[in-house]
């Protein structure tokens, strides 16, 4: 018997002849036969993929080894904001596998240590992690880490809005999970996470470079760039100004050539309150420019001087912009 | 394969399509070659980290064979640091013998595990090229890989099977040992 036609055979790349050929051999001798199955078992188990996960895994930890910088960047001007500072050591992979590895940590030990929460409701809050990591929280968003965090792994959970300033770390990666089951993982950079139930997640990149995973395909997005993710599954890269990215640690709403309704989320998200846009204004040019945030108050004043949107309260917590 | 002129490596996505491409073979065959998980997990990190840092200055001819000829460098660089192994231990390639649990080891898979240690006292070389061949490289690949000229690994090849089908036929595996097998479990199911 040939060798090679024996493995054609296992590979299950050779004619019908040679499958007949083969079929003969076996029928031969037993021993022939076990041959065969040994070739076809091992054949198996040498192929057998991975998982997924630890694929992803180790083309994470390849990224972190080919962006970790030797030597930081200099500082470019004095007056050109910090967010603008070259690629930085930074990557995030946002995987669609996220929820199994969600299912998967949660499972293990989560039940041995301490859940750190906190929340916020009306007020906007800056929370120091253990790692120096700083996170600047939005309105009504909930952080939840475990009271072993930055020991072996750094990891959170997020329900709402923050944005994270990640303290680099190599050896230890970053990783967020949220309430849309994405995971999020960084070795250092600074970004924006929106993630709420029913709505579209959001990961919008002030500095670094930034690997986004879903299943065997991964889409960079450098600073200035956002990632949306719709919550039928889409994924969508488009660019947004850093600043903008970084509007929560700067205290400042960023518009950005916005349309009244972009206007009206921004405004519902920042301050919590629900924004409506009447038909008037719908066709509205788009705006540009930055408020610093003095109140929600002044920010409508604001807004009215500088574009003529006129808003008034329906009710306690609805305002229409006309 | 044709596409020899090809720069391999453009972009981060093309990279990303070859590395998650060949990943898992690579790690196959790596791991039998360290027998540790990590080990191997570290030398394809390496790895692919040097053709992206030389992706402009290699000049690859053909991607599978060179991926498969570093990771073997690298594999025995990682279990043998301070000589410089070329030769391949002899234990690489083996079978681990607990892939099988006791029951099926001496029932159901009796049979094939004698001719898996039967494969396991080929040379390692010729293990080698079997693995590779399972794993889909064809003959002239396998050359590359090996730096070895294909008329040798056609060669190796058919003795391989030789001595398999010679040491098969002389081992009576069908009776006794099957026989053997089975009074062994009994054996062992009496005195449990």
């Amino acid at each position: 018997m040939n060798w090679e036609l024996l493995i054609n055979y296992v590979n299950g790349t050779c004619s019908p002849e040679e499958q007949e050929q083969v079929k003969n051999w076996v029928n031969e001798q037993r021993e022939h036969y076990y041959v065969v199955v040994y070739l076809q078992e091992r054949q198996k188990k040498l192929n057998k993929p991975l998982h997924q996960t630890d694929i992803d895994e180790e083309w994470l930890r390849l990224l972190g080894r080919i962006f970790t910088p030797s030597v930081t960047p200099p500082k470019r001007g004095s007056n050109g904001p910090n967010w603008l500072i070259g690629i930085a050591a930074t990557l995030i992979l946002i995987s669609s596998l996220g929820t199994l590895w969600f299912l998967q940590h949660r499972g293990t030990g989560a039940e041995t240590v301490a859940a750190q929460t906190v929340a916020t409701r009306n007020n906007q809050e800056l929370v120091i992690l253990p790692d120096g990591t700083h996170v600047y929280m939005a309105l009504n968003s909930k952080l939840v880490y475990q009271s072993d965090f930055g020991q072996s792994k750094r990891e959170v959970t997020l329900n709402g809005e923050a944005f994270f300033d990640v303290k680099h770390q190599t050896k230890a990666p970053f990783i967020i999970r949220t309430i849309n089951h994405h995971t999020v993982t960084v070795l250092g950079t600074s970004f924006n996470v929106y993630s709420r139930a029913n709505h579209s997640t959001e990961v919008k990149v002030a500095t670094g470079l930034v690997g986004v995973s879903r299943g065997n395909k991964t889409e960079y997005l450098k600073a200035g760039q956002q990632l949306v993710w719709s919550d039928i599954g889409s994924a969508m890269v488009r660019s947004v100004s850093p600043r903008e990215a970084a509007g929560l640690p700067l205290q400042t709403l960023v518009f950005d050539n916005d349309s009244i309704d972009a206007i009206a989320t921004k405004i519902e998200r920042w301050y919590n309150v629900k924004v409506e846009a009447a038909l008037s204004v719908q066709k509205y040019h788009r705006f540009s420019g930055e408020m610093k945030d003095t109140g929600l108050e002044n920010l409508l004043k604001g807004l009215q001087y500088a574009t003529g949107i006129h808003y008034k309260y329906k009710d306690q917590h609805t305002i229409l912009l006309f | 394969m044709e596409s020899a002129n090809m720069p391999l490596i453009v972009s981060l996505e093309s990279f990303e399509g070859i590395f998650k491409d060949n990943y898992t073979p690579l790690y196959r065959y790596v791991s039998a070659i360290t027998k540790d998980e990590d080990l191997a997990k570290d030398v394809l990190s390496d790895l692919f980290l040097n053709l992206w840092l030389q992706k402009d200055q290699l000049q690859i001819r053909e991607l599978k064979p060179y991926l498969f000829r570093a990771a073997k460098h690298g594999a025995l660089k990682a279990i043998s640091p301070r000589q410089t192994l070329t030769q391949l231990p002899d234990d690489a390639f083996d079978i681990p013998a607990d892939t099988f649990n006791p029951f099926e080891k001496f029932v159901a898979k009796q049979s094939i595990r004698i001719v898996e240690e039967l494969v396991n006292k080929l040379p390692p070389l010729r293990k080698e090229m079997i693995e590779l061949r399972l794993l889909g490289l064809k003959y002239a690949e396998i050359a590359e890989v090996l730096e070895i000229s294909e008329k040798k690994v056609e060669y190796n090849m058919r003795e391989a099977i030789e001595q398999l089908s010679h040491t098969i036929s002389h081992s009576g595996l069908d009776k006794a040992t099957i026989a053997g097998g089975l009074m062994l479990i009994n054996v062992f199911m009496m005195l449990g």
